[in-house]
């Protein structure tokens, strides 16, 4: 396109001036490409560039783009008259040694030899179908977990993974036997999808608190059930329960209060899903009878809808229909 | 009323729906039949008949001096879902300490506020007071400004 036009010097003058118009996309483009350089290159080094860039030609070039990524331009042997019989010097390759090249070395590896009597040869043996599952411990991880209780409950995999889980009491406990007292582990665990469903399970094991922890995890989510909460964040009304000598008593809140209750309740109510919420408890404090005490009285709750069914009345909230919030 | 028919009332009340009883007898007099028109008005009975001491009446029979103590108040208990309408019945006003409010302390009851010893009113349930010799529901009284005896609540 241009050899026929002009010489290779030529256009840089060309480039620099901008009256031609058949050069004009050319010389912006030359422009734009000499501004990037000067940023980086003083101006002896910049017009140095800038000839040894007009000397390559546009076809070439071209030939090299279209080539690819992998294209590697062809560069002539230093001596042109070479007939590759001769070692060119400039052409043979470096003589690397191993431990010099970093990463990339062409040569074998040294060998080894504090151990020279190793003939580093390795055995592999094809591994087989084991038999045994690859983790055969009791202790079931939360997918696993959840993958066999989908399919036992009929409910979804993914919503028995995304279950918040709390232990709340983690006992080692003494199992007595004719040969003596042998250690136990128990665990009482509290799962919730903090949107109003609850479980509460215990788990038990002689393996260790982990498998006990697992176990109850399992009875939890199978003791899950929905509770009745009155805007989703609170119960509806107080309840007072009597649990074995646990005595609670349980107040509604208005929204923003908080849970100002026992820890036991409290991690309860947040994997319930429970925000607002006062109690007290009296008598016993039994962290294991707090809990079973609770959910139980909390399962008993019915939602308001099912009061006002119950006495033939019709709820409306005063909010949204009185002042229409 | 006589706190102590009240609260043999609701301790009846109370046994009955204990042990899921349909129907239950209670005595004919103008409080009593106030009390349980007002829980029938709540919503917390089903019905309210004039009999005497076996059932109530088939037949409208007229109290005649002749009849009066045989005469009952047949009442027809709630249940929904197992579970008794009537979850708890209890007195405010008890035989030996009365409870009186005045017409800021009702409206305040109705407000869901606690007044003195009275804990607020509870969502789904009633107080009844006694004004004037009347029974009424605490909102009732709240908006005629009465004062009275808080006599009990139900929920």
């Amino acid at each position: 396109m241009f050899k026929n036009t002009l010489g290779p010097v030529s256009i840089i003058r060309r480039c620099l001036s901008t009256s031609s118009p058949v050069l004009e996309q050319t010389s912006s483009k030359a422009n734009k490409h000499a501004k990037l350089l000067s940023k980086y290159y003083t101006p002896d080094l910049l017009k140095s560039i800038q000839i040894t860039e007009s000397l390559v030609q546009p076809e070439e070039l071209i030939s090299l783009k279209l080539a690819g990524g992998r294209a590697r331009s062809k560069v002539a042997p230093s001596n042109e008259r070479s007939d590759y019989s001769m070692s060119d010097p400039a052409w043979d390759e470096p003589i690397l040694y191993p431990n010099q090249a970093g990463s990339r070395t062409p040569y074998p590896p040294i060998p080894n030899v504090n151990s020279p009597d190793d003939t580093g040869l390795i055995l592999k043996f094809d591994k087989a179908v084991s038999d045994e599952p690859r983790n055969q411990s009791k202790i079931k991880r939360t997918s696993e977990i959840a993958k066999e209780l989908s399919k036992l409950l009929n409910m979804d995999e993914a919503y028995l993974r995304s279950l918040a889980v709390r232990p709340l009491v983690m006992r080692r406990v003494s199992h007595k036997t004719n040969k003596g007292s042998i250690p136990g582990f128990f665990a009482l665990t509290v799962v919730g999808d903090r949107n109003g469903s609850l479980g509460l399970g215990i788990g038990k094991s002689l393996d260790g608190m982990r498998v006990a922890v697992s176990k109850a995890h399992w009875n939890a989510i199978k003791n899950l059930q929905p509770l009745n909460l009155y805007e989703n964040r609170t119960i509806v009304g107080d309840f007072e329960s009597k649990f074995h000598g646990v005595k609670m008593r349980v107040r509604s809140a208005p929204e923003g209060s908080g849970l100002r209750v026992n820890h036991i309740i409290y991690e309860i109510c947040q994997a319930a899903g429970i925000k607002d919420l006062g109690a007290k408890v009296y008598k016993s404090r039994n962290p294991m009878l707090i809990a079973q005490g609770f959910v139980k009285a909390l399962g008993q709750q019915q939602s308001i809808e099912e009061l006002a069914a119950s006495r033939g009345k019709k709820i409306v909230d005063m909010r949204t229909v009185y002042y229409s919030q | 009323m006589s706190l102590v028919h009240l609260a043999n009332l609701c301790a009846h009340l109370k046994n009955c729906n204990n042990v899921r009883v349909a129907t239950t007898s209670i005595p004919y007099t103008r409080m009593h039949l106030q009390t349980v028109l007002g829980l029938h008005k709540q919503g917390f009975i089903s019905g309210i008949k004039r009999g005497s001491l076996n059932g109530p009446d088939v037949e409208p029979t007229e109290v005649t001096p002749d009849n009066i103590s045989s005469r009952r108040l047949w009442i027809d208990l709630k249940y929904r879902n197992n579970r008794s309408v009537i979850r708890d019945i209890q007195l405010i006003s008890k035989p030996g300490k009365r409870v009186n409010l005045s017409q800021e302390d009702v409206k305040a009851l109705a407000s869901g506020l606690p007044v003195r010893k009275i804990t607020p009113l509870q969502p789904a349930e009633a107080i009844f007071i006694k004004a004037d010799n009347e029974i009424y529901e605490v909102h009732e009284a709240a908006q005629r400004n009465l004062s009275g005896q808080a006599l009990f609540r139900v929920k």
